[in-house]
């Protein structure tokens, strides 16, 4: 745009144009403060261009204020010399060149004007927290919205100070440290986790990275940081893992309650012992134990495909549903006689095939019924393990294995049973697959075999010690204590049938009152034995043992209330007298009392230790019936 | 509880009731003895009729025994059945009283 100095209209750049010619002021736009210098300048040069003309027009050019306009208005057109118009033709230039500049620099200004808005606005709406420290001194210059909402820190707070002003020392020092590192490194760090106190929200975590900003020269002069704020995610991924961890737990106590039973303690001719090994995953493993009368016991073993909760419900339904064909077929069957398992096992079958094949579940279970009486045992094996059958005789195992499909496989699967013949000294294994498929450091598996040669070499032990060396073997074997499956087992052990030579039983109530009943119960069983008397030292134990027995029973597993049932009963073998408290209070964990003083400072607390002085085995079990139990043994002097 | 007593000289003797004390009247004899068991008070317990003590009523005892020694009296036990004695040597008691052998004895042992 070309600039003439004429009468009229005269524009400075993009400046206002001026209405009236005699209203030149020299307005220049806020951001092109050189205007006014520049036509400073030039009145000057315009004023001395003009005096080099004046001769008669001398006092008109001392009419000359600051503007040059004036000047060029009242003077004349004269003939300009050459030096005039060459002057002038050069100032005319260089102000073109100096419109043209301005107007660069002003729309590069609102270039930039407008690149920092649009920056300003990024960073202050970034739904990050965004700090930006200088370099040297590590101070805040710059603090976005984000920042200053999750901190509680308003920007007008934070810009100028450094995190020491705001921060507990450790953490202050904790943020510095890492934005040297940055610095010093010239690489972008990524801080996973930081906590950070903040005044409003307490402590929080941060996911933070930090990014060195370098100058032109190469070194740092600003620390950027982002953070994120992942509190609620932490949170969350804690209360995760509680509730995983919780779940577990959960599915430990279903085990322990609902899948897996106590073993029988009283059944004449039989020993059993079970071991579970829970893993981290419940594994569905279950048994359960039915005895009928005092000659037959039925034991079923069972696993659910599957892991975790939903495998050990579908574990408790299974059991469920056997107890429930059981009962049904013992109220159906002619009295005295007991349905077969191979009917048990298709009844229970019936009412869980469908659930099983809609859950796309399957339960293998082998049901053995031990007849007492006749020395052998019925089985319905369904698709479970191999049943390791140690033989007394000969010192071997047989691998027992029915044919039937586990259940939920197929409604329409009829059940077989198989009958074995049985000695003394015999001993039947159940096991979950979790034992035989546990893996050494070389990935080989446990396997049957090796199960086989432990029965082997201690099947002649008590059915408790074997157990506990097939557990040493499996610890030994994996080389760990845990197991990646739930690990179960059950022994049964033939034992000579001892029946006792005398027995009797009362009823009493948990009054306290009652104790003394107890204790003539006990005298008139030791005045009636058959054989050998009992010495009078041995009858006061005993009466002592049972007062002390039925009086805990009373006082803590009925917590003093007289109305409830206690059923005492009394055997009587050749070589010693069982005492059995039956009780359906609450259960009594005698690893809880500690071993008194005897020094005179309590005179409570005694009452374990008497019975445990006064006979010669005390067990506390749950019975067949799911009364708590505790039996006290006597051992008779043998003549 | 039927306590019976006796003084002989500044000692009292107690001759427990029945023939056992056990959870079922332990808590009960506790109550009753309190009252006979004065500050600084020899005492003598006669437990030639109790055939059978358990725990509780071992505890009575100890109880009694503290509350006497606490006030600068004591206590003596005497004339034990045998099933009483096998229990407070079972739990070692037997050390922690003084026990004779008769009523005389026991009375003796205080100008001893």
């Amino acid at each position: 745009m070309a600039t003439r100095i004429e009468t009229g209209r005269t524009h400075w750049g993009s400046g206002l144009p001026l209405r009236n010619p005699g209203d030149l002021e020299m307005k220049s736009a806020p951001a092109f403060s050189l205007g006014q210098a520049l036509s400073r300048r030039c009145g000057t040069a315009v004023r001395r261009a003009l005096a080099l003309v004046a001769g008669p027009g001398r006092e008109q050019a001392s009419k000359l204020g600051q503007d040059g306009e004036t000047a060029a208005r009242t003077v004349e057109q004269p003939q300009l010399p050459r030096e005039l118009a060459a002057v002038n033709a050069q100032l005319a230039q260089e102000l073109t060149d100096h419109q043209r500049t301005e107007e660069a620099l002003a729309k590069r200004t609102a270039e930039l004007e407008d690149a920092r808005s649009f920056l300003d606005s990024v960073l202050e709406n970034l739904p990050v927290m965004l700090f930006v420290k200088d370099a040297k001194d590590l101070k805040f210059v710059r603090w976005n919205r984000a920042e200053e909402l999750a901190l509680g820190i308003d920007r007008s707070a934070a810009i100028g100070r450094s995190d020491y002003d705001f921060f507990p020392e450790e953490q202050a020092s904790f943020f510095v440290a890492k934005d040297r590192a940055v610095l010093d490194g010239g690489q972008m760090v990524e801080i996973p986790e930081e906590a950070i106190q903040t005044a409003h929200r307490g402590l929080r975590f941060l996911h933070t990275f930090k990014v060195p900003v370098l100058g032109a020269d190469g070194t740092p002069k600003y620390l950027v940081g982002i953070s994120e704020d992942i509190t609620e995610r932490k949170r969350a991924q804690e209360e995760l893992a509680r509730a995983r961890e919780q779940e577990v737990e959960i599915g430990f106590k279903i085990q322990q309650t609902l899948l897996l039973d106590q073993p029988p303690r009283d059944v004449p001719g039989v020993r059993v012992a079970a071991l579970t090994i829970p893993s981290q995953r419940i594994d569905g493993d279950f048994y359960d134990f039915f005895k009928h009368r005092d000659d037959c016991l039925d034991i079923i073993v069972g696993d659910v495909m599957g892991k975790g909760i939903p495998a050990a419900l579908l574990g408790a339904a299974t059991k469920s549903h056997f107890l429930q064909a059981l009962s049904r077929l013992i109220s159906l069957a002619a009295p005295g006689t007991l349905p077969e398992p191979k009917d048990i096992v298709t009844l229970a079958h019936s009412e869980v095939a469908r659930q099983l094949i809609e859950l796309e579940s399957f339960v293998t279970v082998c049901y053995a019924r031990f007849d007492l009486q006749n020395n052998r045992v019925d089985f319905v094996d369904c698709g479970h393990t191999t049943t390791i059958h140690f033989q007394a005789r000969t010192g071997t195992c047989a691998m027992l294995q029915g044919e039937n499909l586990p259940l939920g496989v197929s409604e329409k699967e009829i059940y077989e049973q198989t009958r074995v013949a049985l000695h003394t000294g015999d001993v039947l294994l159940f096991y979950s697959d979790g034992l035989t498929e546990t893996r050494n450091s070389a990935g080989e598996l446990f396997g049957i075999e090796r199960l086989a040669e432990c029965v082997r070499t201690h099947g002649r032990l008590e059915p408790e010690q074997l157990i506990d060396q097939i557990r040493q073997a499996a610890v030994a074997f994996s080389n760990s204590e845990t197991f990646g499956d739930d690990l179960t087992c059950v022994a049964v052990k033939i034992e000579e049938r001892e029946l006792p030579l005398a027995r009797a039983e009362l009823e009493i109530s948990s009054d306290l009152n009652e104790l003394g009943r107890a204790r003539a119960f006990v005298r008139e069983v030791c005045r009636t034995l058959p054989g050998q008397a009992l010495d009078e030292e041995s009858v006061s134990q005993l009466e002592l043992a049972i007062t002390e027995a039925a009086s805990n029973v009373m006082r803590h597993a009925y917590r003093g209330r007289p109305e409830q049932l206690i059923q005492l009963d009394a055997e009587v073998f050749a070589d010693r007298i069982v005492l059995r408290l039956h009780h359906l209070g609450e259960t009594f964990d005698p690893g809880a009392v500690k071993t008194p003083a005897f020094d005179g400072t309590q005179d409570g607390g005694f009452g374990m230790y008497i019975i445990e002085q006064s006979v010669d085995d005390v067990q506390y079990y749950r019975d067949e019936r799911g009364r708590n139990c505790i039996s006290l043994v006597k051992n008779r002097k043998t003549v | 509880m039927e306590l019976t007593t006796e003084k002989i000289g500044d000692v009292t003797v107690v001759v427990l009731p029945g023939e056992q004390l056990d959870a079922s009247n332990a808590k009960e004899f506790k109550r009753d003895i309190a009252a006979l068991l004065e500050p600084r008070g020899k005492v003598v317990f006669d437990l030639a009729g109790l055939r059978f003590v358990d725990s509780s009523g071992l505890g009575a005892f100890l109880s009694s025994l503290r509350q006497l020694n606490a006030t600068g009296g004591d206590l003596r036990l005497c004339g034990m059945t045998k099933p009483v004695r096998a229990l407070f040597e079972l739990v070692r008691m037997h050390r922690i009283f003084d026990i004779r052998a008769t009523k005389d004895e026991a009375i003796r042992s205080f100008t001893e």
